[in-house]
């Protein structure tokens, strides 16, 4: 019985501050399976590719909610067969200059590409080096031509995300773009609801990598 | 001058329907009267309900236009506190995956 109550405790802690929001995703892509490796593989140039920005329609005008301002990677290991990179990403929501309160993390990617026709990138969040927005992050994709839900030719992107936010971190960044966002508060909180904050970010993020493709 | 009864109880005979007839008259001319007097007041009513109407169109139009003018207020707002846009230097990779001492 005590026991129990410990476990609900610990549990509505952990809820308290927390949130886990999970995206699955599909798409099929008219490129071939190299093109869309050498995209998701180029993690020093995610910061400059299509969809690192996202923007909002407000009254007609674009407002820029958060954008990736640094990707860096370090290979661990590369062979033909598979590769390991650790990735370092900085975002800066809007209206931010803070550098403390910018979201960022560390990235383990590893690449396997030992099936010749599909290959999978799995990234987890490194929990024991700097991160601020996140607790934890898995990106698992699988990458494959044949695939059964698409056209014959074109490569189909299999994704799924797990995305644990710091409800108390992305609590920080919320005041601090409401802050100085004035009258414009009410429209730009939305983006901060519930699990809104990196489920809109991701999802836009991959949305626009496919469509480049 | 000598009457004949017998012309005059025709004639009197040949009145009656047209006596009825003036009667019916009558009372049409009564409802009708009632009628136009409905529509009198109607159509006052409907007056004061137009004046109504227009001056709150009136207020709706001047709205319109005020909130034009606050969207266009919003819109300058919405660029002028988006566009200081400031990015202070954070950590390179090379700094967060070194052990920490």
């Amino acid at each position: 019985m005590r026991t129990t109550k410990k476990l609900t405790l610990l549990t509505l802690l952990v809820s308290l501050n927390s949130y886990a929001t999970e995206i699955h995703e599909h798409h099929c892509v008219d490129s071939g399976i190299e093109k869309v490796h050498q995209l998701l593989t180029r993690y020093s140039e995610y910061s400059t590719m299509n969809g690192s920005k996202y923007s909002v329609s407000l009254a007609g005008t674009e407002v820029d909610l958060i954008q990736m301002i640094k990707s860096q990677a370090k290979p661990i290991t590369s062979t033909e067969a598979m590769s390991e990179n650790l990735v370092w990403l900085v975002l800066q929501p809007a209206l931010i200059d803070n550098a403390k309160l910018y979201p960022r993390f560390l990235l383990d990617c590893k690449v396997n590409w030992s099936a010749r026709n599909s290959f999978t990138q799995k990234c987890t969040l490194q929990k024991d080096k700097q991160h601020f927005g996140l607790s934890d992050l898995t990106i698992n994709l699988l990458i494959q031509t044949q695939d059964p839900l698409c056209k014959a030719g074109s490569t189909g992107m299999k994704m799924d995300f797990r995305i644990d936010g710091n409800s108390d971190e992305i609590d920080q960044i919320k005041k601090a773009t409401l802050g100085p966002a004035g009258i414009l508060s009410p429209l730009i909180s939305t983006f901060f609801d519930e699990d809104a904050f990196f489920r809109n970010y991701f999802s836009h993020l991959y949305d626009q990598w496919t469509k480049s493709l | 001058m000598k009457f004949n009864p017998l012309f005059t109880t025709l004639l009197l005979f040949c009145m009656l329907p047209a006596c009825g007839q003036i009667n019916q008259s009558t009372e049409h001319l009564g409802s009708m009267d009632q009628t136009s007097k409905q529509m009198l007041e109607e159509l006052k009513s409907s007056r004061e309900s137009l004046a109504i109407a227009t001056h709150q169109s009136e207020r709706i139009a001047d709205a319109i236009v005020a909130l034009k003018d606050l969207s266009v207020d919003l819109v300058k707002v919405m660029q002028s506190t988006f566009a200081k846009k400031t990015t202070e230097k954070t950590d390179d990779i090379d700094s967060v995956i070194a052990p920490s001492p």
